[in-house]
């Protein structure tokens, strides 16, 4: 299928204040097909938030991009200037942070906010704003869209304000959504049912939908297919089941273990200890000659030292950067 | 088991002013009842607002309950005066899920770990040295970070920090209130395996402290607890045995937290009713 | 409604306040309008004697602020010693025209600071933004009697603008819109002291709060969501940098006050600072006291005003 958005050999560096590197985001290589969600793996330093900002070419004055192209239906995002890009962010490709409280504005009313999208995509005609907006609060919300509608953002809940930002990013009818760990900050009663709202809206909208996470549970049953990374490489891409069942590369399998599961709580009773991966994830401030994860690998081989790993086909039918799987 | 810290019907009330004048109070906490007994891992669990943070500073003494009585060893906290609470104070640590604001980001490590000392103790500048090395060994830090500012540490190092200027003052019970949630999950791994060393049931019970894990994530309260408290709207629902809470759930808070853990289980459209 | 039933009982509250430390400084002032007759062998000591039990100036203070505030009650506020009137009606016509420069110039200054601030905001670090740093230190450094008479000297020496005055003799026959233009000619240049030497303050407040509005979360987001730039600044960032900026407004309007009253004596405008000077130097103690009152009253009700404001922009004070 023709692929909704394209991301080519993307490269991202950040330029510290004392001058030096941060290379966040290295080679990164990814599809997605219309109505797709694809779930992106990774923990703090992973490049997985730089991929996310990258796509929507809004990344912060210090970030260069290197090398690489953002296809969003055939046109590079990359190269559009900021007009293009104000008419293109909102109507065809939208963002949700992570903190709903930070992401909407204090003193504005909720209702507002979202007619101002309509607004700078031009519905022109206030009342069809007006009406536009009360429709899809009562789409997203289960009851009380009314009184939502003309409340301000400190009236409101984690989990309404997070609903909010759903609809301020789905009102002009994107086809591809990003979401930057949309959940982080909410209950679990709460992210179940944002995970719920955000599977229901693609299906009714047939929206693709990139979801950015640490929490691998989440995306257990929500997404397609996962793009596991570690130190700013996509080191594993699978489908989603494949990856939370039998995950092939090595970092894939230590993260899955060091989160315990419901199921094997009673046997972990004895007084044993979780299991973790030793060590901490490289300072990114110098490109190492070899595989990233080689210093924290249970199945380091010498090849690992020498040079990074190219994609190879996994049993499962996924994407696995190691020498594994041949390299 | 001898019972260390317990609360007795406490009730906490918080009063919102509303613009129309018109006071409304809220029951963050709500007849609570809640025994902790020495050396115990003790997990409490709940959505947002069900008041586990609320209890977490009623316990440590940073608040004062509205009502009921809070009890440490033979003394009962609620009636002391703060003279006498500031000797009780060191021995209930409370550790937050953010401790980036807990110190003071000019402080190097050793100087956040030394504060406590000098405000409490008069031990001489090199036995504070001595000791602080020994706390960083102890919760898995390098001994060489000891002059590095404590804003360069990473996430999983300032919460191992938080645990061990905590520790510094030999606490009998440490409270730590979502103190992993903000962390990765290799990362809260480790801390829990640090919780769990601190807490190991070789250690002699009199110099074990208890450890009180708030948290919303379930699986993580029941892989270190032994016993779970579920709390919903301020009231303690449900509370017993890791097995009994996981297994066999009575209350419907518990079963909608578990829903949710249980992975890939979908939940209906509406909130379970909570 | 609480908030602003409250912060109206502060500003009468701080007005009675002032009207009391305003009596008593004065009072403790040495001297009065008659001590200066005394030397002036035409009158008696007995008329003087007269003249000050009359005027209730034997009284002690206690007596005289309660005989003052009865007469505040009449709508008088005292008597002028030297204009031989009540000072109510004296003081009328010269603060009408001083909030007429004052509130001219308020609105000026923040019409032009709004924008450049705003401006020099988003163009952080780029040569928009450092020209207008560069000129706002600059002009902040000049002190703004220096400003007030350079600028003076220039309209006086190019007679672009009348040196001095409110309005051209003969002004009253003309039709309303020559008024107006004559009017607004002789304003510009106190006005424009006042606005000149307000701008850097303002300028620099404006940018740091927009700047600091811009880095924020929902800046960011609604940049994400494709709002244009300048709805982006206006709208967004704008706004919620309000609270600053409303209370700087309150303080500008009180700085822009008590620096009309200097410009005023430079520029001969017919205002309270004029009065107010002779009246000091004549001691004529009532008109003296009625006059810091007034800018009292100006002040407080400017930043009342804020207080206003800021319950009408920010809604987490509305619902506390």
């Amino acid at each position: 299928m023709e692929p909704l958005l394209e991301v080519q050999n993307l490269n991202v560096r950040y330029r510290t204040r004392a001058g030096a590197d941060v290379f966040a985001l290295t080679e990164a290589s990814l599809r997605i097909a219309p109505g797709e969600i694809v779930g992106v793996l990774g923990e703090s330093g992973s490049g997985k938030s730089t991929l996310a900002t990258s796509l929507l070419a809004m990344l912060p004055v210090n970030a260069a991009i290197d090398d690489g192209t953002v296809l969003l239906q055939g046109t590079n995002l990359l190269k559009l200037g900021r007009g293009e890009l104000t008419r293109i962010r909102g109507s065809r490709i939208s963002l949700i942070y992570q903190e709903p409280s930070v992401a909407l504005h204090p003193t504005m009313r909720v209702g507002v906010q979202i007619e101002e999208i309509l607004r700078a995509h031009s519905v022109d005609s206030r009342d069809e704003r007006r009406h536009k907006v009360r429709e899809l609060l009562d789409s997203i919300f289960v009851a009380d869209a009314e009184r939502i509608y003309s409340s301000y953002p400190h009236q409101l809940s984690g989990g309404q304000r997070q609903r909010i930002a759903i609809a301020q990013a789905i009102a002009c009818k994107p086809n591809l959504l990003i979401a930057d760990e949309p959940t982080a900050s909410l209950d679990p009663v709460t992210q179940r049912e944002i995970l719920e709202l955000l599977k229901k809206l693609q299906r009714e909208r047939n929206l693709a939908i990139l979801f950015i996470t640490h929490s691998l549970e989440l995306l257990d049953g929500f997404a397609d297919r996962v793009v596991v990374m570690y130190a700013g490489r996509i080191v594993e891409d699978s489908d989603a089941r494949e990856v939370l069942s039998s995950p092939q590369h090595p970092y894939t399998q230590a993260l899955l273990k060091c989160r315990p599961r419901l199921e094997r709580i009673e046997n972990a009773l004895s007084d044993s200890r979780i299991p973790v991966i030793p060590g901490e994830p490289p300072v990114l401030s110098s490109r190492v000659q070899g595989c990233e994860f080689e210093p924290r690998c249970p199945e380091r081989m010498q090849i690992c030292r020498e040079r990074v790993p190219e994609f190879s086909n996994s049993e499962n039918g996924g994407k696995v950067r190691c020498f594994k799987f041949g390299g | 088991m001898e019972v260390l810290l317990s609360a007795e019907n406490l009730v906490k009330e918080y009063s919102s002013r509303h613009f129309s004048g018109v006071k409304a109070l809220v029951r963050a906490l709500d007849r609570v009842n809640l025994a902790i007994p020495r050396g115990a891992r003790i997990a409490i669990v709940g959505a947002s607002g069900s008041g586990k943070s609320t209890l977490a500073v009623c316990l440590a003494c940073l608040e004062k309950p509205s009502s009921g009585t809070i009890r440490f060893q033979n003394h009962e906290l609620t009636c002391l005066s703060v003279d006498e609470l500031r000797s009780i104070r060191p021995q209930i640590q409370l550790v937050f899920q953010d401790p980036a604001t807990a110190f003071n980001p000019n402080f190097t490590v050793l100087e956040v770990l030394e504060e406590p000392w000098i405000l409490q103790t008069k031990m001489s500048a090199e036995e504070r040295r001595e000791r602080a090395t020994e706390l960083l060994v102890r919760v898995g830090l390098a001994r060489n970070i000891l002059g590095r500012g404590s804003a360069d540490l990473s996430g999983g190092q300032r919460q191992r920090l938080a645990i061990a200027r905590a520790l510094a003052l030999k606490p009998k019970v440490l409270i730590l209130d979502e103190a992993l949630s903000a962390l990765d999950y290799s990362v809260q791994a480790q801390i829990a395996n640090l919780l769990l060393d601190l807490s190991d049931r070789a250690i002699p019970l009199a110099v074990r402290p208890a450890i009180v894990l708030i948290t919303h994530d379930l699986v993580m309260a029941a892989r270190f607890a032994d016993e779970i408290v579920v709390m919903q709207s301020g009231r303690i629902v449900e509370n017993g045995p890791v097995q009994k809470i996981v297994g066999n759930p009575e209350h419907a808070a518990t079963q909608a937290l578990l829903a949710c853990t249980m992975n890939g289980a979908p939940i209906s459209e509406k909130r379970p009713a909570v | 409604m609480r908030y602003l039933a409250r912060r109206f009982l502060h500003a009468v509250l701080l007005l009675a306040g002032a009207t009391v430390v305003t009596f008593l400084f004065t009072a403790l002032a040495p001297g009065n309008y008659f001590d200066e007759m005394r030397l002036n062998p035409q009158i008696s000591r007995e008329t003087l004697t007269a003249l000050k039990a009359h005027y209730d100036l034997d009284k002690p203070l206690g007596v005289r602020y309660l005989v003052w505030l009865k007469s505040l009650a009449h709508g008088e506020m005292g008597y002028s010693f030297a204009y031989n009137s009540p000072v109510s009606p004296l003081l009328a016509v010269r603060a009408r025209n001083t909030l007429l420069l004052t509130i001219t110039s308020t609105l000026l200054a923040w019409c032009i600071a709004l924008p450049l601030g705003v401006w020099s905001a988003e163009c952080s670090g780029r040569w928009v933004d450092r020209l207008v740093t560069g000129v706002s230190a600059v002009l902040l450094v000049i002190p703004d009697i220096a400003l007030a008479l350079g600028l003076l000297t220039i309209s006086v020496h190019t007679r672009w603008l009348p040196a001095g005055g409110m309005v051209s003799i003969g002004s009253e026959t003309l039709p309303f819109a020559a008024r107006l233009w004559d009017l607004a000619r002789h304003m510009l240049l106190p006005a424009g002291i006042l606005v000149l030497g307000a701008q850097p303050l303002l300028v620099r407040h404006i940018r740091s709060a927009v700047a600091e509005t811009i880095g924020e979360g929902f800046v960011r987001a609604a940049e994400a969501h494709g709002i244009p730039r300048g709805r982006l600044l206006w709208r967004y960032a704008l706004p919620a940098a309000a609270n600053p900026l409303i209370s700087l407004f309150g303080f500008s309007i009180g700085a822009l006050l008590s620096g009309s009253l200097l410009v005023e004596v430079v520029t001969s405008w017919p205002g309270l600072g004029p009065f107010l000077l002779e009246a000091i130097l004549a001691r004529d103690l009532y008109v003296v006291i009625g006059g810091v009152l007034l800018s009292a009253l100006f002040l407080v009700a400017g930043n009342f005003i804020a207080d206003v404001l800021l319950f009408w922009a920010d809604p987490r004070i509305r619902t506390e």
